[in-house]
């Protein structure tokens, strides 16, 4: 890939994964998916290529972030799957990035070895499902 | 390794096959099983990983066409709305299980004297209630005591805990009315026979890297290894043989170097799962048994039963802690089990309730239209993102001839033995129970608090559950097996796996085909010095 697409895929998954207003999401682009992206994505190598072609040919780059929402979705007729080949790769990425982790209130890290707290819960309700008496039927 | 005859061949290593194995190791007999799949490693299991999500996907998966482990042999469920999820190592299925453990009810065993379609079972629970009560000790079961949807029964570990989804949830079935209760789980929530505490991973469905949920390479297995068991792993059986009276003798293998072998066997145990089974056992026709081994009643691979199931999922406004703790295990709702003449089905069903989502299959999920791209994203991610708590629905399957496995064509696993093919569709009945089931479930997502609720009804994925594919009876023409899981054909054959089953129940089975694998353990040992007269 040149030079010039992975900048401008970076620009991409900025916009299909934009940083939040608040600032407490990253992009998608700004993390640095864009490598992974583009393994993930090897087997659709023309796909991808056409869509950045035709992306780059609309001045993606020099558009703000509604005139790049704008363009994508007016390339979509024409590149039908591009958008679609990014989006697996992207979410999959992206939601497992320690920076978007944090941004959703989770601590960095794979389940294992730390675990999680969790309350046993109230079991008062049960009384009421006892009082009922036996459900099952003898046999 | 010897090829000297063994007293004892047992072939599979999940669920079934560890608990005979065990039960036997006592007897001091020679016993070995063959198992195609290797030992895992917990170290290995995803959720050691960050990619953890990614891994239930891929090699963690639970279709075994689409894992793809060389020690995985390809299902044809091409013709079928249900497709297998299974798992094949040291373990077996239970490497993947939710491990809800749920028993049978009494009225299970009787359900064509109570409800006149199907059949009765052979045996009844009061048969099982004492190997279900061994099993519990082995397993390690975590559940509460007095549920009044059974006969009396004493977990032996405290119950899962409800977390704050669990209570949400509960808080529905106790607006409505219904019947809730804990679940009973194979799963250490204390330390147990050395097995670690859970700590509430969640993932329990890739494998335990904790060691804490109930599969048997960590239960049974440790302990009948150490009694001498020999587990010969990376081992497939292509064929199980039969000598001249008409006995089996042993069965042929193919071993981890790619070598075909035969083991020699007084006795061959089959624990292959309700799938593996047939296909095993249909793939050792010979001369004697042209139909396939133990088939002269032709029943071999008929009457397949799944669990239909349905998820019901619903979105709440706040979030839940829906990714902590055991996925699959927490509460079970019995409310519509027993059968009603009042509605428009026989039989009934189980909800279960399972935990929210991690973030990646919260987006993955989303991407199904919930969450697009742009702008709006992470406000549409927002409103999903732990918000969601789900119930799977089992409903009970009653069996029918023409849903079967048998062997396909052209399908073959890796060493060239002929795959099974699998023919099902839903009953009327079935049809009918997931409609009543899936409203109930809606209704009682939204006194839950959900403002939203989805349904997928049946739910592909779900052929986990495979039963009555060589099932127990006292008559020869109409079963494949007896009453001790013998089969009627062949003194020296038994079958210890959900084949076996002659009805599904609603709920989950595993509980119950260790609690039968038991029962014939005791038999056979009861009986030693004159199984075959
Ligand atoms: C994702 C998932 C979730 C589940 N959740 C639950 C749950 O919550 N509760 C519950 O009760 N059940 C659950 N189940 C089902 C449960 O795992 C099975 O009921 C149980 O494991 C069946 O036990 P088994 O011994 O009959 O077969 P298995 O455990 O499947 O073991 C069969 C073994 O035989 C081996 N084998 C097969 N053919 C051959 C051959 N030719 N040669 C050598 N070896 C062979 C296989 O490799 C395998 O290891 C779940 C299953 C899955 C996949």
């Amino acid at each position: 890939m040149r030079e010039a697409d992975s900048e401008l895929l970076v620009e991409i998954l900025d916009t299909l994964i934009p940083p939040s207003e608040d600032g407490r999401m990253p992009g998608a682009g700004e993390i640095g998916l864009a490598a992974a992206v583009r393994e993930q994505t090897q087997a659709s190598a023309d796909v991808i290529a056409a869509g950045l072609a035709a992306a780059e040919a609309g001045g993606f780059s020099s558009l703000d972030l509604a005139g790049r929402v704008a363009l994508l979705r007016e390339l979509e007729p024409s590149q039908p799957a591009f958008i679609a080949t990014l989006l697996f790769p992207t979410f999959s990425e992206y939601y497992r990035h320690p920076q978007v982790l944090v941004g959703l209130g989770l601590e960095p890290r794979p389940p294992h070895p730390k675990g999680h707290e969790l309350e046993a819960g109230n079991l008062e309700g049960l009384a009421r499902v006892r009082a009922r008496g036996k459900l099952y039927r003898d046999a | 390794m010897s090829d000297e005859t063994v007293d004892v061949l047992i072939i599979g290593a999940g669920a079934a096959g560890a608990a005979i194995a065990w039960s036997l190791a006592e007897t001091r007999m020679r016993i070995v099983c063959l198992e195609q799949g290797g030992w895992m490693n917990p170290a290995d299991y995803p959720s050691n990983r960050d990619d953890w999500e990614m891994q239930g996907l891929g090699p963690f998966g639970f279709s075994p066409n689409g894992r793809g482990r060389r020690e995985d042999y390809p299902v044809n469920d091409d013709d079928s709305p249900i497709k297998i999820s299974n798992f094949n190592a040291v373990g077996g299925s239970t490497i993947l299980y939710a491990a809800h453990f749920p028993r049978l009810h009494p009225s299970d065993f009787r359900v064509r004297s109570l409800d006149g379609v199907a059949d009765d079972w052979p045996i009844d629970y009061a048969t099982l209630e004492p190997f279900y009560d061994l099993n519990a000790e082995m397993m390690g079961v975590a559940g509460l005591e007095g549920d009044p949807a059974y006969p009396p029964k004493k977990p032996t570990l405290p119950h899962v805990p409800l977390g704050k989804l669990g209570e949400t949830l509960a808080g529905g079935f106790d607006a409505l009315g219904w019947h809730w209760w804990p679940s009973d789980s194979a799963i250490a929530t204390a330390e147990h026979a050395g097995r670690a505490p859970c700590i509430n991973l969640g993932p329990c469905v890739t494998g335990c890297a904790q060691g804490a949920k109930g599969s048997t390479d960590v239960t049974y297995w440790p302990v009948a290894v150490r009694a001498g068991v020999e587990v010969r792993t990376h081992c497939r059986v292509r064929e199980i043989s039969v000598g001249p009276d008409g006995l089996v003798d042993g069965a042929i293998y193919i071993d981890a170097e790619g070598n075909e072998r035969k083991q020699r066997a007084e006795i061959v145990i089959v624990a292959c799962n309700g799938v593996g089974t047939p296909r095993l056992l249909l793939n050792s026709a010979s001369a004697q048994f042209p139909d396939g081994l133990a088939n002269r009643s032709g029943l071999v691979g008929k009457n397949l039963m799944f669990h239909p199931y349905a998820l019901v999922t619903g979105w709440f406004p706040e979030r839940l802690e829906g990714y902590k703790g055991p996925m699959g295990c927490s509460l079970i709702c019995q409310e519509f089990y027993e059968t009603d003449p009042a509605r428009d089905f026989l039989r009934g069903y189980s909800f279960e309730m399972l935990r929210g989502q991690g973030p990646l299959q919260t987006a993955l999920q989303g991407l199904g239209g919930k969450v697009g791209w742009g702008p709006g994203h992470h406000e549409a991610y927002d409103r999903i993102w732990d918000k969601s708590a789900g119930m799977v629905i089992i409903c009970e399957d009653l069996p029918e001839q023409h849903n079967q496995v048998s062997l396909d064509p052209e399908l073959t696993d890796a060493d060239g033995i002929p795959a099974p093919k699998i023919d099902y569709c839903l009953s009327e009945n079935s049809e009918r129970m997931l409609e009543h089931a899936v409203a109930r479930g809606r209704e009682v997502l939204v006194a839950s608090g959900a403002q939203e609720t989805e349904a997928i009804s049946p739910l592909p994925p779900a052929g986990w559950h495979l039963m009555g594919t060589a099932r127990m009876g006292t008559d020869p023409a109409a079963s494949v097996v007896d009453a001790n899981c013998r089969s009627h054909d062949v003194k020296n054959l038994f079958i210890v796996d959900g084949s076996v089953f002659v009805t599904s129940g609603g709920v989950n089975p595993t509980n119950t085909i260790q609690a039968l694998a038991l029962y014939v353990a005791d038999h056979i040992k009861q009986n030693l010095t004159n199984l075959f007269d």
